[in-house]
């Protein structure tokens, strides 16, 4: 998901606001709750990468400029 | 023999004739006495010494300023013989004379000019600082002069001078500064300052300075004044009533003008002080670029940074509702066809199910259903 050029930090940040939401209400259901947390997990994974990779970007830009 | 027979008219016009032939002028110097001022226009008194007295007449005009009986004056004037009041000297310029009498003349004029309020500090005008005009009062004979215009044109030679040439000493001298003082006072083009000026003397010399005419005109002056007179230590009433007083000719002309070569200097460091503020000012803005550039560099990793550790929350927040923690405690998730099996009623004999542990699953087949007993 990393790589997808498509991905937006933004959404991913939202998606995963309203999963934690959902975990919060308290509604007790197994089969979607270890859905939600499969998607929680490869959200997390996506936005790690996403911030990875900016951090490693500027720190190129600073080097170059300075 | 013929005794020449006149008639008193006559007399009179041939007394006159032979004393204007005799004397033409006379100056006589002695005592005043029964010193009067008739319709603030006519003077009278009388000059007299030891054995004898002379009347005297005058115009209010030559009045050098206050005189009291008892003084000595000097006076210049022709003797005439009245036609109805008997013989008296007709009187044009009146100089105390002596050192008691100058010096009573001056404390007499001092106090009256004082109690007009002529020496005033309020009525002190500013001396323009770099006058381009300067209308000079003074005699072009003396050294006063030229030292006055030496020293201008050497410190500032950006300048005008009028001249307006006057004598400074003798009888003529009051009435001499009064007109140079005037006349330089109606010039079309007024001067940015009015000097007068002389260089030193004795106190008998400089009393056309203490004339009461000469400092009224230079209390009048439109001009702001600068007065040197060329000793320092006793004060003449024209310096008192004088915007500025310079104690010599050439102090005047320091105190007027400013030194070019100084000028120049000042400039020079005025030009150092711009030209390293400048740089200073250029190495601030500098320092200033690269501490924002430092800001603006540091500041997505900051953002980051935030986000990163944000993100670290969010995760350990999620984890809290891990569903399969509960594995770990020896519960285990049952399916069947990846469906989760809830109840008995799903599964029969000899069914393949899938047992989900903590770390693993295993297939299991069912041999028996037990519904609950109760």
């Amino acid at each position: 998901m990393a790589k997808d050029t498509n991905f937006s930090y933004k959404e991913a940040r939202a998606e995963l606001s309203d999963i934690l939401d959902w975990f919060e209400s308290g509604e007790v259901d197994i089969e979607q709750a270890l859905a939600k947390y499969d998607r929680a997990d490869e959200l997390l994974k996506a936005i790690d990468a996403y911030l990875n990779d900016a951090k490693a970007k500027i720190t190129t830009k600073i080097h170059q400029n300075s | 023999m013929n005794e020449l027979v006149l008639s008193p008219t006559d007399f009179v016009a041939l007394a006159n004739q032979t004393l204007e032939h005799v004397f033409g002028r006379a100056v006589v110097e002695g005592e005043l006495s029964n010193f009067r001022v008739s319709k603030n226009k006519w003077l009278y008194f009388d000059l007299k010494d030891e054995y004898s007295k002379v009347a005297c007449f005058a115009s209010i005009y030559a009045l050098p300023g206050p005189l009291e009986d008892g003084m000595v004056v000097r006076i210049t004037g022709t003797p005439r013989l009245h036609p109805q009041f008997g013989f008296s000297v007709t009187v044009q310029t009146i100089t105390p004379a002596g050192e008691g009498s100058i010096k009573k003349a001056f404390l007499l004029l001092k106090k009256k000019l004082t109690d007009e309020g002529l020496f005033d500090e309020s009525r002190k005008r500013f001396i323009p600082d770099m006058p381009q005009t300067i209308a000079l009062v003074a005699s072009v004979e003396s050294a006063a002069y030229a030292d006055f215009i030496k020293i201008v044109s050497s410190r500032w030679p950006f300048l005008t001078i009028q001249v307006f040439d006057t004598q400074v000493q003798g009888e003529a001298a009051p009435e001499q500064l009064v007109r140079a003082i005037t006349n330089a006072n109606e010039q079309a083009e007024l001067a940015d300052v009015l000097v007068v000026t002389r260089g030193g003397g004795s106190a008998d010399d400089l009393q056309a300075f203490n004339d009461e005419r000469v400092v009224r005109a230079v209390a009048a002056s439109r001009m702001p004044t600068v007065v040197a007179i060329g000793h320092e230590i006793d004060e003449s009433l024209s310096e008192l009533a004088a915007d500025l007083r310079a104690s010599t000719p050439s102090n005047a002309a320091e105190l007027l003008v400013p030194d070019k070569a100084a000028e120049q200097a000042q400039v020079s460091v005025l030009r150092d002080t711009l030209n390293s503020n400048a740089r200073s000012f250029v190495d601030l803005a500098v320092a200033d670029s690269r501490f924002m550039r430092q800001q603006v560099q540091a500041a997505p990793m900051r953002m980051l940074d935030a986000v990163t550790s944000e993100t670290k929350q969010l995760r350990q927040l999620l984890s809290a509702y891990d569903p399969r923690i509960i594995l770990t405690r020896g519960y285990s998730l049952v399916r069947q066809n990846n469906l989760l099996v809830t109840s008995v009623g799903q599964v029969a004999k000899d069914d393949t199910l899938l047992v989900e542990l903590s770390d693993g699953s295993v297939d299991v087949t069912v041999t028996d259903v037990h519904g609950k007993l109760n």
